[in-house]
């Protein structure tokens, strides 16, 4: 039980920010987090190390959230949402929430590990059950998809980097 | 792993990299513009989103915050409503205070003398020097 305790504290932030961006709606998303403690504290954790309860403890989130997303009704609301984390605008959100969302089920899977719970390679691998150079590819597709799909979002970000390096040569 | 995407993306993600293999990545400008793209796209993805813990963590210390803030307030009020009711029950002494200011208007008056001088006929009172 204090080991369920332990992966709770250690995990629940990036268990809720994968569920949150493939579910795309905050209250389902916590709804779900506790869904996977509550399934980690009846599994029983497993005795292994600290990458090996992390991808555990992901493969039940990931096994969880595939059930919800094949829900159809509830896709198609999670769809239709806003994004409220509003990195620029609602319409950016919007945008993004479609292009992660078109994404291959695997490849978003391994992008959201990635970038919102921050796994590594090899913690994705064994929560998605794949190699770590399946990973390495499927996130690279992913983000190349991504690229292409938020070509504007993307234009402005780059501008807005350029020009922040900018004004720190301006600086120096 | 040799294509240099692959290395500046295993860069990013904090994955370990060869300095050599990433040194000749970066020196190509393909590579450095996929890293920028990688950033930028990690930037848009980025999730500011309030996590449910802090949430739960919110809630909890609301009542607490609830119950200072009412307290506070019972204090206030407990303070305002004595001192009214103090203040309505001593009219007597209130008016015995405005009464005493009254009285108190003779303390103008001049004091009682302390040493009196009796004039006597045939005395020079004038001053003069040398004491004579």
């Amino acid at each position: 039980m204090a080991d369920a305790e332990r992966l709770f504290t250690l995990h629940r932030q990036g268990v809720f920010r994968y569920l949150c961006r493939v579910v795309g709606r905050p209250e389902t998303a916590q709804d779900l987090t506790q869904e996977v403690f509550l399934r980690v504290s009846r599994a029983g954790v497993p005795d292994t190390d600290d990458v090996g309860h992390r991808a555990w403890v992901f493969r039940i989130a990931r096994n969880l959230v595939l059930n919800h997303v094949r829900d159809d009704a509830r896709r198609g609301q999670a769809v239709a949402l806003l994004d409220q984390a509003a990195p620029a605008t609602q319409e950016v959100a919007l945008a993004i929430r479609r292009a992660v969302d078109a994404l291959a089920d695997v490849d978003r899977d391994v992008f959201l590990m990635r970038e919102s719970a921050g796994l590594s390679y090899s913690e994705i691998a064994a929560a998605c059950d794949l190699s770590v150079e399946a990973v390495r590819a499927r996130l690279r597709r992913a983000r190349e998809q991504l690229r292409e799909s938020l070509d504007g979002p993307m234009r402005t970000g780059r501008q807005g980097l350029i020009a922040i390096r900018g004004i720190e040569a301006g600086e120096s | 792993m040799t294509d240099h995407r692959d290395i500046v993306e295993a860069f990013a993600d904090a994955e370990p990299v060869e300095a050599a293999e990433l040194s000749a990545a970066l020196a190509d400008a393909d590579a450095r513009a996929h890293l920028l793209d990688v950033l930028v796209l990690r930037g848009l993805i980025g999730d500011a989103r309030p996590m449910p813990a802090a949430g739960v963590v919110a809630a909890a210390r609301a009542p607490r915050w609830g119950l200072k803030l009412a307290a506070a307030a019972a204090v206030v009020a407990a303070s305002l409503t004595g001192g009214f009711a103090v203040g309505r029950s001593m009219p007597a002494a209130s008016q015995a205070r405005n009464t005493a200011i009254v009285v108190s208007g003779d303390q103008n008056a001049a004091p009682a003398p302390t040493h009196v001088i009796r004039l006597e006929n045939g005395v020079e009172w004038n001053e003069r020097s040398g004491g004579n």
